[in-house]
C-alpha cells in the first residue's frame, strides 16, 4: 500500500512544559509521514511483528533545566577532555598566574547565556535556565571546567578591549560580531589551539553541543534522539 | 599508574597475550580450572570515562584514534602495500580491545566459507567445517549476547534460537522493504552484539547513537565482559604490559618478555601461550621472536607468518528521498540481506549487503563542524538532514601471499622494535564483486526513486576494519601456521586464538568466528593441561 506522506505535525505544550515558553510554535516539517497505524512488513522471509506507529510528536521550542539534564546526561558532566587527560588548558599549558582576570562561574553562566543568545536559534526560549543547568553539571570540576572559564575570560577580555564592554552589556548584533571578529565563526574547534580555535571549542561548540544533543534541540532539526542522547530504541522504528 | 604491580606471576599454568574478545574468552574459560596470567599492551580504561570518550566521538576536534587514547609512538605502523592501510583507525589497544569501539554485527560465516576452494574454485579449504564450529557459534552467541532472529533462509543452520530477540526494524528498512518487494530481493535481520534487552549485568541498549566508536551503556558487548569475568574467577590481567618477544627452545615457548611503563623488562613464564593479539600484532610478535633456533620468526617454519593479509572491502550507495527517512537516531544496523552470498564462485566473491540506519550526516556533528550558528545553522541543519537513505555491503577478498605483514627495520616503535609494515593489496575478484553489489544496492535505490548522491566503488573502496589471515589454519605444517585446533604446528604450548587463523575470509563481520574459535582453542589448551 502506498503509504499517505501528507499528514502536518502540530505543537502544543505537555504539562511538564508549560514554563518559560517564548516563542511556541510548530516545527516547520515539509514532509509528513505515515499514518500511526500504517504496518509495512518486511518482504521476503522475514518474520518481523511489523512496524510501531506511535503518532507524530509533539514539538516544542522552549528549554528548561530538564533539557538541560538531558543534554548532561547525553554528553556528560565534566566534558571530553576532562576525566581522560587527553588535551590541556592555557592554564595548564602556561603555568604560573593566568595572565587575563579569572571568570566566575556566575559570569561564566551569564556570558554563555548572552553568546547562547547568538548561537542558538530564534526558535528556542528558556536559555538562561538551560545553559544555567547544563553549566551546573560541566563547571563541576576538571580540566574542561577550567579551560570554559579561561576561555570566558579570555573572550571577556576581548569584548572590554574592542568594545569597552563586558560581553553580557553587548548588544546581540555585538556580540555576534565579537565572535566572528574573534575568528569564532570559521574557526576549527581545538581545545588546545589559537584563541578563535579555543572560543569554538568551550563556548560555541559547547552550547551548540549542549542544544543539538538534546532531545529539544534534536525535535528543532527532526530527530528526538539525536546521537549522543539516550534516547531508547522505539524512536528509529517510527516515520515520526 | 603509579602503584599498579605488574610483576610476573609465579605458578601460571597459561598466559595469553592480548585481552581482546579471543583473549578475553580464553582467559575466562581456562580461569575456571587453570592459574591464568593476561598481558596486554594498551590500558585498563576507566568505564566511568565514556561518557567523555562519547563526546570525542562527537566532536570534531578529535580523530578516531584519539576516542580510545591511541598513541601515535607505541602504535607506529608502516603502511607501503599498494593499499594503503589505516591501522590505527581500525584497532584499539587496551582491555577490551577492538571490540571497545566495534559495530557488533555478529553473523556465522556460511557453510561454504569454509570449504571456499571446493565450494568456490578458489582459495584454501579451512581444515574444519561448518559443523565442527556449530556448537561453538551457539556457545559464542551466549557469551556475547547477540540479538538475533532466525529469520534470514540463507544462513547456515542452528540450532537453537539467539539469546535475546532481534531489534525492530527500522523505519528506513520499511521504505527499503518496499523496493526490495518490488524487485524480489530478501530481507533480514541483522545479528547484533548488543543487548535487545538486559543480559547478564548489562542494560539494555539505551539508543545513545555512538555505538562506532563507544557505547556508553555498555549494552553493545566488549571484551572487559570477559576479562572481567576470569579476574573474578582468579585470572590475574596486566595491562599497559606489551610483550616484546615469546623467548624459547626448540619446540616450546619458555616465557612472554613484556615490558613495563617503568622501563622495565619482565619475564612471564607459563605452561602454555596462547597469542591473540589480532591479524597484525600476532604476526608482528612472531617475528619479533626470532632466534638462531628460528631465525625467520617463531612458528614460521612455514614461511608464512604474516603472509596473506585480507580484510573486508566496502561498497556503498547512497543518496536522498523526497521523505523523511529517519536515520542516525541508533547506531546500528537492523537488516540485511546475504540473498546472494552463496552464488560465490571462481569470478564473484561472496557478500552481504546492509541497510543502513545512520546514512547522512548527524545534525550534532553538523553543527559543531559549520561556519554558522543562529537560525542559520539552524536553517542548514534542516536541509541537510532528514532524507537520506544508504546502502552498503561488505566483500570478501582472496588470500594473496604478496598481502602481507611485515616488520619495518626503518622505522622502530616506543620500545625500538621494529613496526608492522601492512603491505595490503586486494584482488580482482573482490572489485569486480564490489561492481556487482553496487548494481544491485543501484537497482534497490532506483526502485526508491532516490537520487543517489554517493557511492564508493572499487575505485575507492576502503577497509572494513577486520585484519585476517596472517597465521593461517591448516593441516599441512609446510602451508599453515596452526593446526585446526589453533596451536602451532612448531612449538606445542602455543596457541593462536585471532582472525589471522582465518584461511580464508568470508564476507561476514568475523567477530563471532573469533570467538567460536577461541572457546574451541580453550578447549584444546585446557586438554593440554590436564
Amino acid at each position: 500500500m502506498a503509504p499517505d506522506r501528507t499528514i502536518s505535525p502540530t505543537g502544543s505544550p505537555s504539562s511538564d512544559d508549560t514554563a518559560l515558553i517564548r516563542c511556541l510554535k510548530p516545527i516547520s516539517v515539509t514532509v509528513g509521514v505515515g499514518p500511526p497505524d500504517e504496518s509495512r512488513p518486511v518482504s521476503g522471509s522475514n518474520q518481523f511483528d511489523g512496524y510501531k506507529r506511535l503518532g507524530l510528536p509533539k514539538l516544542y521550542m522552549e528549554l528548561t533545566r530538564r533539557d538541560a539534564a538531558a543534554a548532561l546526561a547525553a554528553i556528560g558532566a565534566t566534558g571530553g577532555v576532562a576525566a581522560i587527560g587527553m588535551s590541556r588548558t592555557r592554564r595548564d599549558r602556561e603555568g604560573g598566574p593566568r595572565p587575563i582576570e579569572d571568570a566566575s562561574d556566575d559570569r561564566v553562566r551569564a556570558t554563555l547565556t548572552a553568546v547562547a543568545e547568538v548561537v542558538y536559534p530564534s526558535e528556542v526560549s528558556g536559555i538562561e535556565e538551560f545553559v544555567g543547568g547544563f553549566l551546573e553539571g560541566r563547571l563541576s570540576e576538571g580540566a574542561h571546567a577550567n579551560g570554559v572559564r579561561d576561555t570566558v575570560a579570555e573572550l571577556d577580555e576581548h569584548a572590554r578591549s574592542w568594545y569597552d564592554r563586558r560581553v553580557t552589556e553587548l548588544s546581540v548584533e555585538e556580540r555576534d560580531r565579537l565572535l566572528r571578529e574573534v575568528g569564532a565563526d570559521t574557526a576549527e574547534e581545538d581545545p588546545d589551539g589559537t584563541t578563535a580555535e579555543r572560543v569554538r571549542y568551550y563556548v560555541v561548540n559547547e552550547l551548540l553541543l549542549a542544544l543539538y544533543s538534546s532531545p529539544k534541540g534534536g525535535k528543532l532539526v527532526g530527530i528526538e534522539n539525536p546521537q549522543g542522547y539516550p534516547g531508547g530504541t522505539e524512536s528509529y522504528t517510527r516515520g515520526a | 599508574m603509579a602503584g599498579v604491580d605488574r610483576s610476573p606471576i609465579g605458578g601460571i599454568d597459561v598466559c595469553v597475550i592480548g585481552a581482546g574478545p579471543a583473549g578475553g574468552l580464553v582467559a575466562d574459560r581456562l580461569a575456571d580450572d587453570h592459574e591464568v596470567v593476561v598481558l596486554d599492551a594498551g590500558p585498563r580504561f576507566d568505564p566511568g570515562d565514556r561518557l567523555e570518550r562519547q563526546e570525542r566521538a562527537i566532536r570534531p576536534s578529535y580523530d578516531r584514534p584519539d576516542v580510545w587514547d591511541g598513541d601515535p609512538e607505541r602504535d607506529a605502523y608502516s603502511a607501503t602495500g599498494e593499499w594503503f592501510y589505516p591501522l590505527n583507525h581500525a584497532r584499539v589497544k587496551g582491555i577490551g580491545g577492538s571490540t571497545l569501539h566495534w559495530q557488533g554485527m555478529v553473523m556465522r560465516l556460511h557453510e561454504d566459507d569454509f570449504n571456499s576452494g571446493s565450494a568456490r574454485g578458489v582459495g584454501p579449504d579451512w581444515p574444519i567445517e561448518y559443523d565442527d564450529l556449530r556448537p561453538y557459534y551457539a556457545a559464542a552467541e551466549r557469551e556475547l549476547g547477540v540479538a538475533g532472529a532466525s529469520d534470514n533462509p540463507y544462513a547456515p543452520p542452528r540450532e537453537e534460537p539467539h539469546p535475546m530477540p532481534a531489534f525492530e526494524p527500522s523505519y528506513s528498512d520499511s521504505l527499503f522493504a518496499e523496493a526490495c518487494e518490488e524487485l524480489g530481493i530478501d530481507m533480514h535481520s541483522v545479528p547484533n552484539a548488543r543487548n535487545s534487552e538486559p543480559y547478564g549485568d548489562r542494560s539494555a541498549c539505551v539508543g545513545y547513537g555512538t555505538c562506532q566508536p563507544v557505547c556508553p551503556s555498555g549494552a553493545k558487548y566488549d571484551a572487559t565482559v570477559h576479562v572481567k569475568r576470569a579476574e573474578s574467577k582468579g585470572a590475574t590481567v596486566i595491562d599497559r604490559a606489551p610483550v616484546q618477544s615469546l623467548a624459547h627452545d626448540a619446540d616450546r615457548v619458555t616465557a612472554a618478555i613484556y615490558a613495563t611503563p617503568d622501563g622495565e623488562k619482565r619475564r612471564q613464564a607459563a605452561d602454555a601461550f596462547v597469542v591473540a593479539c589480532g591479524g597484525v600484532e600476532t604476526p608482528r610478535l612472531l617475528l619479533l621472536s626470532e632466534s638462531e633456533q628460528y631465525p625467520d620468526g617463531l612458528a614460521n617454519s612455514s614461511g608464512l607468518v604474516g603472509k596473506f593479509f585480507m580484510d573486508h572491502l566496502f561498497a556503498g550507495i547512497g543518496g536522498v528521498l523526497d521523505e523523511p527517512t529517519r536515520q542516525n537516531h541508533v547506531g546500528f544496523l537492523t537488516s540485511g540481506c546475504h540473498q546472494f552470498y552463496d552464488e560465490a564462485d571462481e569470478e564473484i566473491a561472496p557478500f552481504k549487503l546492509e541497510f543502513f540506519n545512520y546514512d547522512g550526516p548527524s545534525p550534532v556533528g553538523m553543527a559543531l563542524s559549520g561556519d554558522d550558528w543562529g537560525d542559520a545553522l539552524l536553517e542548514r541543519l534542516r536541509e541537510e538532514y532528514g532524507n537520506h537513505i544508504g546502502m552498503g555491503a561488505l566483500v570478501e577478498q582472496l588470500p594473496q601471499a604478496e598481502s602481507r605483514v611485515e616488520l619495518d627495520p626503518e622505522q622502530t616503535d616506543n620500545h625500538g622494535n621494529p613496526v608492522p609494515d601492512v603491505r595490503w593489496t586486494v584482488d580482482d575478484r573482490a572489485l569486480r564483486t564490489i561492481e556487482r553489489a553496487n548494481e544491485i544496492q543501484r537497482t534497490i535505490l532506483e526502485e526508491l526513486d532516490a537520487e543517489i548522491t554517493w557511492q564508493v566503488g572499487p575505485e575507492d573502496t576502503g577497509p572494513a576494519y577486520h585484519h585476517m589471515g596472517t597465521t593461517r589454519m591448516g593441516e599441512d605444517p609446510t602451508e599453515s601456521v596452526v593446526n585446526a585446533n589453533l596451536r602451532t604446528h612448531d612449538l606445542e604450548n602455543c596457541w593462536i586464538a585471532s582472525s589471522s587463523v582465518f584461511p580464508t575470509a568470508g564476507a561476514m563481520n568475523p567477530t563471532l568466528t573469533i570467538a567460536a574459535l577461541a572457546l574451541r582453542a580453550a578447549d584444546d589448551v585446557g586438554a593440554s593441561l590436564q
